[in-house]
């Protein structure tokens, strides 16, 4: 190794200023009078204050600091976000929609022609009950300057061309930053970086903690109130969703699906587009579960043979398997579930949003008279 | 030329007293760097949460857990690395020689984790400025965040490295064997995670 570069490592670090700048050796360029400690202060305290304000700002770190100061000078901390935010993967309060679903409304069968399409447009009108964001008011005021009478679907109907999701994003954020965020997540090798869960994470942190609350949220409440049915063709619902006599345990236990009595060999479909994990147990029998994305995931349990393999795409309708009596089961039938976050949601409510006949897969299906059921209608 | 004198004047009294908030730089540095790392830290603990034989109702309930894997693992080193930064100083007389005969798996892996972390930290510094600008002058935004990319390397980046570098000889040779697989894997992550590779 050359003495030069020797010596400067001998003193590798005199910009801390502990040091005395470099001797001069005899061999390379001589040091300059204002070589080593006393260069740069200016420059170096503008990088310094910008590293320290990026960290406050957008690290896990920082909102320790926050927190730190709001408990030492008595300041409320409801306002500050949850370390968790840090991390969150972009489903919004996926718990937060249980409650919405709970009772959810009667999807429109028609909408005006390229608008926002249902489910996303009830959705959007449930999740900005909560509330409008900054940057929603800023364009519905721009809009209302022109046309008094233009409410927020109809700037966002504007925003709308082919994509929910961008419609969605561009009420949050510029389209220019929106750009660069997609731009920045096809750098990082992204197999779909238009999708917000791909992207979020390349935005400003105040956009992107504003776009969970809205985009993720709604984007997670449209795929629940899309899903389709299991199956196809008349049956009955043997045992709805709720607190249940368990019939082979034969105690009271909380039912987190419903059951669908089907005989063996019955095809089972999915209920909307996700990637699969299969899988086989005791008392699930053979199942398969599919997440939709967004914090939504479905499924299907006691199943007689499973046509699809961990990691696959399907789409809404595909067949995945054949139903069975597998598991801890009393006879044939599919136990259904869907999960919204870490809950579970009543199936059935989420059928009778659905008004038009896309829902069922036979325009003859039918639930029949069971008063099971009747059970489950009840609010 | 008045003027001048007295900005050199400036700058001279500024730069004595960077050993005071000098180290701030680098360690936030880092910080970011393996913020962006941590990033996807918790999906992969939460892959790891689901793989166990525990009784998850749903990947949503492990979802939690997960991210404060990431948060802890992040502070951790947060702190640890501010601790290296802040108690230590490059040590006079320091040899790459000296170095060889008495390195420790620290001294190796320090520098391993330093270079991509730092990398990913300047670049978000960089993105963050770009998206600062860019609403004003898309053009001038991007300039302006590369140009912020490079000066945070070079004055924050490589002073930090070659601090960590020559710090004080560790007492044995497995001295940091138990953070170095914690290190080796947050530049790991650092690096996957960097968009730079898709520009260049």
């Amino acid at each position: 190794m050359s003495r030069g570069l020797d010596e400067r490592l001998r003193n590798p670090a005199p910009w801390l200023g502990s040091q005395d700048p470099p001797r001069y050796s005899g061999r390379g360029r001589r040091p300059t009078k204002n070589a080593g400690s006393r260069r740069f202060g200016v420059l170096d305290a503008a990088v310094v204050a910008i590293v320290v304000f990026a960290v406050w700002v957008q690290t896990p770190v920082g909102a320790v600091v926050d927190r730190f100061i709001a408990t030492a000078t008595g300041a409320p901390t409801d306002g500050l976000p949850p370390l968790t935010a840090y991390f969150d993967t972009g489903d919004g309060d996926a718990d937060a929609l249980v409650e919405v679903l709970a009772a959810p409304p009667t999807l429109a069968a028609n909408t005006p022609p390229g608008a926002l399409p249902e489910p996303y447009r009830t959705a959007v009108q449930m999740v900005l009950k909560d509330g409008v964001p900054r940057g929603a008011r800023q364009a519905l005021a721009t809009a209302q300057a022109t046309n008094p009478d233009a409410t927020l679907m109809d700037v966002i109907d504007a925003l709308f061309i082919d994509d929910p999701e961008a419609a969605l994003e561009l009420l949050i954020i510029s389209p220019e930053q929106r750009d660069r965020a997609i731009a920045r997540a096809r750098a990082a090798g992204a197999q779909t970086p238009a999708r917000w869960q791909a992207h979020r994470t390349y935005l400003p942190m105040r956009d992107r903690l504003a776009g969970d609350r809205v985009v993720g949220k709604v984007l997670g409440l449209a795929t629940a109130l899309d899903l389709t049915w299991p199956v196809a063709g008349p049956h009955r619902v043997s045992s709805p969703w709720g607190h249940r006599h368990h019939p082979v345990l034969k105690k009271r236990k909380f039912h987190n699906g419903i059951d669908l009595a089907v005989p063996i060999g019955t095809p089972i479909l999915a209920a909307q587009a996700g990637v699969v994990r299969t899988g086989e147990d005791g008392v699930s029998g053979r199942y398969v579960v599919i997440d939709h994305g967004h914090g939504v995931r479905t499924s299907y349990c006691h199943l007689d043979s499973i046509g699809v393999f961990d990691g696959d795409r399907v789409t809404p309708g595909q067949q995945i398997a054949f139903s069975g009596n597998t598991g801890r089961s009393t006879g044939p039938h599919l136990h259904f579930v869907v999960r919204v976050g870490r809950t579970t949601t009543d199936p059935a409510r989420l059928r009778r949003t659905q008004a038009s006949a896309r829902l069922d897969h036979s325009a003859g299906s039918t639930m029949g008279a069971s008063p099971v059921m009747d059970t489950a209608t009840a609010p | 030329m008045a003027i001048v004198q007295h900005v050199r004047k400036a700058d001279d009294w500024v730069a004595q007293s960077r050993p005071i908030w000098g180290w701030l730089g680098q360690a936030g540095l880092i910080v970011l760097g393996t913020h962006l790392a941590c990033d996807s830290l918790d999906d992969y603990a939460l892959d790891l949460l689901m793989w166990l034989p525990l009784q998850w109702s749903s990947p949503g309930e492990a979802a939690a857990p997960a991210a404060w894997v990431a948060i802890v693992l992040e502070l951790t080193v947060a702190a640890w690395v501010v601790s290296r930064l802040w108690l230590t100083y490059p040590q006079p007389g320091w040899t790459w020689t000296r170095w060889k005969r008495s390195a420790a798996v620290r001294d190796v892996v320090l520098p391993a984790f330093w270079i991509p972390v730092s990398l990913a930290g300047s670049w978000v510094i960089g993105m963050a400025v770009e998206d600062f600008v860019a609403p004003y002058n898309a053009v001038a935004g991007s300039i302006l965040g590369w140009g912020t990319m490079a000066l945070v390397l070079w004055r924050l980046g490589w002073t930090g490295l070659m601090a960590v570098i020559a710090g004080p000889p560790a007492r044995n040779r497995l001295a940091g064997v138990w953070i170095a697989p914690i290190l080796l894997g947050l530049s790991g992550l650092a690096l996957a995670e960097l968009p730079l590779w898709g520009w260049l």
